[in-house]
């Protein structure tokens, strides 16, 4: 299969910048934080009698598994926010479109690009998430999971930031909306959820009927909240594993509920989804033809 | 190789061009020319796939562009008014991308990529960075870009813009050695003194509409032959005046001290034997000239509306 230009153009022009290195450095030096501070409560009073507190090495892979997951969130917006923009602002878009790649292979490119830097972060950070398999409870299926499911965060992310590039001439208010739209899907759409929950409760207070709050379809709110797909996946493989349905009881009884059960492999199929109707429609956008 | 028919764009508030209508021969070298907002621009991105028409028709090499944009990409070089930089990239490899981005395999990229450089007189910077580069390095790249698929048609919107008088110089060889061998140039410039030494035809675009285009040569020639003749006399003023005046073939005489300024509708060889008539009359003549055009004049004349013409 042939390589797509603009993946390797921007791995080459990324990996030759420092910033790409620094970054790797402080993801891992991050991460590495996590596993001194986890192998000290793991042996901090020991002595050769000592009952290994097993749950220390958990609690470290599932910090890890949330701090690769806020690097993505943190890297991702940035990257791709300023793809397509960037080249505008380069004035390097029109050059590009006047050659034989299609707009979608430019928008593939940049979105492989993002998703090259997640992988050589999470493949970087291998040996010192690696640690936790020392110890068992978590498995390296556990550690394939938990990647995958950050490339397709990634995709996810990386999507919404490609259409704000293709949409708005300035890299800067592209990468602008990028934020604001993860950090609303990552918090926003709980911060809802709680906030209905909270006026319907103060609501309830003053009528005799109130039998706790209902909410319903509004959960699946949290099909797009990447943070919850990754929350429900670290709770199936860790000793967590209703933590999904018990977040959800909080906005009403979906103990039978199967898109509630589901909801890690559901959000997943949403996301992606979006992330192509998103792709798709940042194509169509930077389409000459159709200007 | 470049035929537009009636073609029109229109935006919400303006009509960028509006039936526009032009033709390039294989071979040539066609200065495209007109005032800012004329629509040079919006036909060269035409031209480039890079903007869709409202109405109107573009064959290039016979086939119609809107219908045919991958083979339109293979036909055409197109060399913007700016130029694209990467960083972290050398030029050897923004060349070997731009193959790649062509379909052209790793192999035979370099191969392309060496041979234009070495047309445009830029192979021995080819390990420097792209983004270190003089303006003038950078538009040379940038032609070297546009000929890195081996192109019919190079399409250039003012590439000489903002270089320097000896880039320029490097520029017009460059281009003149093209089309030698071959090459199809469309090229739209404001510095109208380049475009005439180097074009074999020109057109001039106001407000959307071609107003004139053909041959440089012919067009420079019928407009000065309805230029006047400027007549210096030395000796018989009188007797010259009296001649002019009884001449069929003058219609205007306007006299500042000795030069008479004559409008004279005739022939090359009339305005020989009118200059006989008035040395026969005994008028000593010390210098008898048409004026001359350049191609800033045509321009002004043609696009400048306190002047007068946008129709020709």
């Amino acid at each position: 299969m042939r390589k797509n230009p603009v993946l390797e153009n921007e791995m080459k022009r990324y990996t030759r910048n420092m910033k790409c290195a620094w970054i790797i450095l402080g993801v891992n030096l991050v991460l590495a934080l996590f596993a001194l501070i986890a192998q000290m409560g793991l042996s901090g009073r020991e002595n050769y009698m000592t009952i290994l507190q097993y749950r220390f090495p958990i609690q470290c892979y599932v910090l890890m598994g949330y701090g690769l997951f806020l690097a993505i969130c943190i890297l991702i917006p940035g990257l791709a926010g300023g793809s397509i923009a960037g080249e505008r602002e380069r004035k390097t878009l029109d050059l590009l479109l006047t050659t034989h790649l299609s707009p979608w292979k430019i928008i593939l490119g940049k979105l492989e690009s993002s998703l090259c830097l997640i992988f050589l972060i999470s493949f970087s950070t291998l040996p010192v998430i690696g640690l936790v398999l020392i110890y068992g409870g978590i498995t390296l299926v556990n550690l394939f999971q938990l990647i995958l499911s950050l490339v397709i965060t990634g995709i996810f992310i990386g999507s919404i930031g490609i259409f704000y590039s293709a949409i708005m001439r300035k890299t800067t208010v592209a990468v602008i909306l990028s934020y604001v739209t993860v950090v609303l899907l990552v918090l926003g759409t709980v911060g809802i959820l709680f906030g209905i929950g909270y006026i319907q409760q103060i609501r309830g207070m003053y009528r005799e009927d109130f039998t706790g709050i209902r909410l319903g379809g509004l959960v699946y709110l949290l099909y797009f909240n990447p943070a919850v797909t990754l929350y429900g996946l670290i709770g199936q493989q860790t000793t967590n594993a209703y933590g999904l349905v018990r977040l959800c009881g909080h906005f009403g009884d979906y103990s039978h509920s199967f898109g509630v059960e589901h909801m890690v492999e559901l959000s997943i199929l949403v996301q992606l989804g979006c992330s192509a109707l998103l792709l798709i429609a940042a194509g169509r956008h930077i389409h000459p033809m159709r200007k | 190789m470049l035929k537009i028919e009636s073609l029109t764009r229109r935006y919400p508030h303006v009509t960028a061009l509006d039936g526009l209508n032009m033709e390039i021969g294989h071979g040539q070298l066609y200065g495209f020319v007109g005032p800012n907002g004329a629509g040079k621009t919006t036909t060269i991105r035409i031209i480039s796939g890079l903007l869709r028409p409202t109405s109107g028709k573009v064959w290039i090499d016979g086939i119609r562009a809107e219908k045919e944009t991958r083979v339109l990409k293979s036909k055409i070089g197109y060399v913007p008014d700016f130029f694209g930089v990467y960083d972290n990239l050398t030029v050897m490899e923004y060349l070997e991308f731009y193959s790649a981005a062509y379909g052209i395999d790793e192999k035979e990229g370099r191969l392309r990529a060496s041979e234009v450089l070495e047309r445009v007189q830029l192979f021995h910077i080819k390990d420097r960075m792209v983004d270190e580069l003089s303006r003038g390095m950078q538009q040379r790249l940038c032609l070297a870009r546009a000929l890195i698929h081996r192109p019919q048609l190079l399409v250039m919107d003012e590439p000489a813009s903002g270089l320097d008088p000896g880039a320029r110089r490097i520029f017009k060889e460059v281009l003149r050695s093209l089309c030698e061998e071959g090459y199809t140039v469309l090229i739209s410039s404001h510095i109208l003194s380049d475009l005439a030494d180097m074009c074999s035809n020109i057109g001039v675009i106001h407000q959307g509409k071609m107003v004139l285009e053909g041959p440089i040569d012919e067009i420079m020639t019928s407009i000065d032959s309805s230029n006047p003749i400027l007549i210096e006399v030395y000796q018989n003023l009188e007797t010259a005046v009296h001649l002019l005046n009884r001449h069929p073939l003058v219609s205007r005489i306007a006299i500042d001290k000795n030069m008479i300024s004559i409008l004279f509708t005739g022939s090359r060889e009339e305005e020989a034997q009118l200059l006989r008539q008035l040395v026969e009359q005994k008028v000593l003549v010390t210098s008898f000239r048409r004026e001359h055009n350049n191609l800033e004049s045509v321009f002004f004349h043609l696009t400048d509306p306190v002047q007068g013409g946008t129709t020709v």
